[in-house]
């Protein structure tokens, strides 16, 4: 025995936590780290069990596992029975003293403690690392001890294996690599057993880095070549997590892969989030009825009849196929921002399809696009997210033609299940949604425009600063306001799309580079409310509204030398006047500016439009309050 | 801090790094949408550092780099990339660019690399 050294040198600092925490706190931090293996349990100042990340992801994925351990201790998740060694044990008595555990704890962090005191952990996974660098000065050490490594690795739920710069894998590696790889690698070469499973750009990434780090060159930073080798690669259909040690061989260096089965743990993470957006389904559900049934029927109805007529009464077929593209992309958006997401794939795989045949147009007739709408029915691509909702919310939520009445039980049920599934950040978001289903501050409708700007802002590649509301706040019942409050988004819309310039643009004219649009709303008196939405872009071009209107016949040529700005300004709001010359999707289902003020109307308020030309619109509205 | 040269196509990206880099104190002492800008001014504004998008029109990053590298051997150029871009990044290093960072990136992820090429 060569070696007289301090387990003290091996000692790792990970995270403590206290015995009063709950579970999760420990799930929250595995999520957030996720290269941490294990975490330490004090009370005060004494280390009293640790949680090895495997088994804390074992424990909770088992049946009712998630929904037991979250809110409780986490002294139910930790295990008690802990080696712990004085920090001046001779490191080589440590792998004897490891090796004699019970398998399932082999991998268990050692706690290491001085005269009592707690001072840190050793963890297996590092310290084979450590021994396997300092293979060639301990020799003699590693002979009397290849067995009881072996064992080690060999019982590790990781495969270790090492390979040369010509990707030969060495003699020495555990039999999880077997396993992951399903069959002896003796011998092998990683890049033939990798082969079938990495792509090209992976391929020239693994040549390229191991060439380098393992060659001649002691200037480069190694850790940033590492860092752009494959993280995660599936092999037959389990995901295998890759980590990257240089170690230095008897032969010279040699890069040691730690390959991990986190096929498990992906397999509930998938389940988290297949049932968190199930839960934010609902929420929108709920929350935005009207909206949901509206995309259900206006899916159907698209898939059923207006992209026949569309396909039939197209004399171009590049117009046609632009027509329908943008069509199921609006609806894949639609049905996305409502959490439809298994039908928002579908829309998603549908647009792939039409993207391809936009770009070889030529070569694609008006009947291929006729084949490929026949194959799509609109039922089976709702079904799923249909089911989803009535199995919670019952089949008369689809026949609903007035507001959904939620039970109070009903809704308290929805509160907690949001609190336990989904994460702190969303719940804040989501959960005044559903207390306000009965009574909203107007200024919080408008805040959750801001989504939507920013979606929009993201596609014309302009960018808006988050909506500013100011004002006072006005209580409305959300369900009164309904159509009122969807027409807002066309005020929005415009503001973005017509209103906001580009970045570049904003910048030449002494603007800053991220537009602003300000939301104001104040009560004026116990019976009304004033909204107020302005934006800071190049303003409406009158000249312009004039030159349109007559030429849409709206105004005579006579009227337009007479008509003074405000009405001018004021023909934007009328039916047949559309600055686009395309039919959108939206203007095609009949709205735009003159769908808020008919919505105003219908309620009994008004809107008036001020503006100054490159330098914004200011749209007021006066709102009747409802009891 | 440091004089930081901003090469990427896309103006939006550009705002967004150059928010990041001046909120931290750097200087954004110029900006460039090709390859052919980023040659120009690099030679012309003489930066402590530029980042260099990899895919960009007229000129890409690697080639932009290359010519950088010939001319001034010490220059300090952190790569942008977006995802699947391994290998290039890996030519890119090789070619003597310091670092490399992944859209979508964090501010904080931005700011470390750039102060560990900087030094």
């Amino acid at each position: 025995m060569q070696i007289k050294e301090n387990v003290g040198r091996l000692a790792q600092h990970v995270p403590t936590f206290s015995v009063n925490d709950s579970g999760k706190v420990i799930h929250a931090h595995f999520e957030k780290d996720q290269d941490n293996e294990g975490v330490v349990v004090m009370d005060g100042e004494t280390p009293v069990g640790i949680i090895m990340r495997q088994d804390f992801y074992q424990k909770i994925g088992k049946q009712y596992g998630f929904s037991i351990y979250m809110n409780r201790p986490i002294t139910l998740l930790m295990k008690e029975n802990v080696m712990k060694v004085e920090a001046d044990t001779e490191v080589a008595e440590i792998s004897l003293l490891a090796m004699n555990r019970n398998n399932e704890h082999l991998y268990d962090f050692i706690i290491v403690i001085d005269n009592g005191k707690y001072i840190g952990i050793v963890s297996i996974k590092y310290f084979l690392i450590d021994l396997a660098k300092k293979r060639e000065e301990d020799f003699a050490l590693l002979r009397d001890m290849t067995n009881s490594i072996k064992n080690l690795m060999d019982n590790a739920d990781q495969g270790f294996l090492s390979i040369n710069s010509q990707f030969a894998i060495s003699d020495q590696y555990s039999r999880e690599c077997v396993d992951i790889f399903s069959q002896e690698i003796s011998g092998s070469n990683l890049m033939t057993l990798l082969d079938p499973y990495i792509n090209d750009d992976q391929r020239e990434v693994y040549n390229s880095v191991v060439e380098t780090i393992l060659g001649e060159d002691n200037t480069i930073d190694e850790r940033i070549y590492i860092s752009l080798l494959p993280k995660e690669i599936i092999i037959n259909e389990k995901y295998i997590s890759f980590d990257y040690k240089l170690i230095d061989d008897s032969s010279g260096r040699a890069l040691m892969l730690i390959l991990t089965n986190i096929t498990d743990k992906k397999e509930l993470e998938k389940q988290m989030f297949e049932e968190r957006n199930h839960l934010r389904l609902i929420v929108k559900a709920v929350t935005n009825q009207s909206d949901l049934l509206a995309s259900i029927e206006g899916l159907k109805e698209f898939f059923r009849n207006t992209a026949g007529e569309i396909i039939k009464n197209g004399a171009d077929k590049a117009a046609v196929l632009s027509e329908i593209f943008r069509t199921v992309h609006t609806f894949k958006g639609d049905l996305g921002h409502l959490r439809m997401m298994n039908a928002s794939k579908q829309l998603h795989e549908l647009e792939d399809k039409l993207a391809i045949m936009v770009a070889s147009v030529e070569s694609t007739s008006l009947s291929d696009i006729e084949q490929l709408f026949i194959g799509v029915d609109p039922e089976a691509i709702l079904e799923k997210d249909i089911a989803i909702i009535t199995n919670t919310l019952g089949e008369d939520y689809l026949q609903a033609s007035e507001a959904i009445t939620v039970s109070l039980e009903s809704l308290n049920a929805l509160e907690q299940r949001i609190k336990d599934i989904l994460p702190a950040d969303e719940q804040q978001k989501i959960l005044p949604e559903i207390r306000k289903l009965k009574c909203t501050d107007f200024k919080e409708v408008l805040a959750d425009f801001d989504e939507s700007v920013q979606n929009i802002a993201l596609r014309l590649e302009k960018g808006v600063d988050a909506l500013e509301i100011t004002g006072e706040p006005v209580l409305i019942d959300k369900n009164q306001y309904g159509s009122y409050i969807r027409s807002l988004m066309h005020i929005f819309r415009n503001a973005v799309d017509h209103g906001i310039e580009a970045p570049d643009e904003r910048v030449d004219n002494g603007k800053s580079e991220f537009g602003h649009i300000v939301c104001e709303v104040k009560p004026l008196d116990v019976q009304r409310f004033m909204v107020v939405i302005r934006d800071d872009g190049k303003g409406v071009d009158v000249e312009r509204v004039k030159e349109k209107a007559l030429q849409k016949g709206i105004i005579t040529s006579d009227q337009l030398n007479t008509i003074n700005e405000a009405h001018a300004i004021d023909l934007i709001f009328r039916d047949d006047f559309s600055t686009k010359d395309t039919v959108s999707m939206l203007s095609g289902r009949g709205v735009g500016l003159s769908a808020v003020r008919s919505e105003l109307h219908k309620l009994g308020g008004s809107i008036m439009v001020k503006t100054e030309f490159g330098a914004g619109t200011e749209f007021i509205m006066e709102v009747p309050l409802l009891s | 801090m440091a004089k930081i040269l901003v090469v990427d196509d896309s103006m939006i990206s550009r705002i967004n790094l150059k928010k990041i880099l001046v909120a931290e104190g750097h200087e954004v002492v110029g900006e460039g949408g090709n390859g052919v800008e980023a040659v120009k001014k690099f030679s012309e504004l003489k930066p402590d550092l530029m980042t260099l998008d990899i895919t960009m029109p007229e000129m890409d990053g690697l080639e932009a780099l290359k010519k950088i590298m010939s001319t001034t051997p010490g220059a300090k150029v952190v790569m942008i990339s977006a995802l699947s871009q391994n290998a290039k990044i890996v030519e890119a290093l090789k070619t003597g660019a310091k670092n490399y960072i992944t859209k979508p990136y964090e501010p904080s992820q931005v700011l470390k690399v750039i102060k560990d090429a900087v030094i």
